[in-house]
């Protein structure tokens, strides 16, 4: 399979994050019953048959180490500023 | 959105609780009575609103001697829940005192679960020493602070959560601190003005 390329991806990224923007700004101009019913309609849908998930407990945990080691996510834990270290 | 800031406590009310927002909410109460904690990552983006879900909410708890885990671990197992990492409390406790993190839910439901770990480096440590209390309807969430959280996520660096900073970024806007934002950003290498 030929992976999409770098100007679609970007192009593609771009679109994502004007999308959050977008719906942050939503989520900011209506009262919170209405974000967080359509955020509780999505996130109930989801979770709808997490009882028949095919998997068993050691697939689950085997499958995500292998996603975080393949992941490019950064792993550990960046520098604090000076200020906020604690003392040597 | 109306989101209050009562001194350092950050309010929202009339807010839909969705099963995730339950699930969390149950543990906490349970965890509550043994420890204190502060939850760190995805949720966080969740809790003000954006429109995803997760597999896994992330936790992190001061460390604690092997009997008090005993308690929070017999508590859970009692109330319904179970770990999936195939050990007894001292293989849990283990796990965590090594500095990995151990993984909760409901019995027989892998989905949503919880991760939790000790606090195990300066920026877990920062998180929890400066948590921020998010009283939802009464109920309380303590939570990283904005900031740290915003320039974390951009340090993480994977699509998912540059999106979460943003989203965090854009909907706490009248109230986070920018220039701490970038103070961090700028200790983690992370270049805030082009995330």
């Amino acid at each position: 399979m030929k992976p999409p390329d770098p100007e679609f991806r970007e192009r593609n990224r771009k679109e994502r994050l004007w999308f959050v923007k977008k719906q942050a700004e939503w989520v900011r101009s209506v009262p919170n019953e209405v974000w967080s019913e359509q955020q509780c309609n999505l996130i109930n849908a989801l979770y709808a048959h997490n009882d028949q998930f095919p998997l068993t407990k050691e697939q689950y945990l085997d499958m995500i180490e292998t996603a975080r080691a393949l992941s490019r996510r950064r792993k550990g834990s960046p520098p604090l500023p000076k200020r906020f270290r604690r003392p040597e | 959105m109306t989101i209050k800031k009562k001194g350092e406590t950050i309010l929202i009310q009339n807010r839909h609780l969705s099963q995730l927002d339950l699930f969390v909410c149950q543990v906490l109460d349970i965890l509550t009575e043994y420890t204190s904690y502060v939850i760190v990552s995805g949720y966080v983006a969740i809790l003000f609103g954006r429109s995803r879900s997760t597999e896994d909410v992330d936790i992190i708890i001061p460390f604690c001697d092997f009997s008090t885990f005993e308690n929070i671990h017999d508590t859970l197992i009692k109330d319904g829940y179970e770990f999936l990492n195939a050990e007894d409390a001292y293989g849990l406790y283990s796990i965590l005192v090594s500095g990995s993190a151990i993984r909760l839910c409901k019995k027989d439901s892998f989905i949503p679960n919880i991760e939790i770990k000790f606090i195990k480096n300066e920026t877990d440590e920062y998180s929890f020493t400066n948590r921020i209390e998010l009283v939802i309807d009464g109920k309380s969430f303590w939570i990283s602070p904005i900031e740290i959280q915003i320039a974390f996520k951009f340090w993480l660096g994977s699509e998912k959560d540059v999106e979460d900073a943003i989203f965090i970024r854009e909907v706490c806007k009248d109230f986070i601190d920018v220039d701490l934002i970038k103070e961090f950003c700028l200790s983690f290498g992370v270049d805030y003005e082009t995330s």
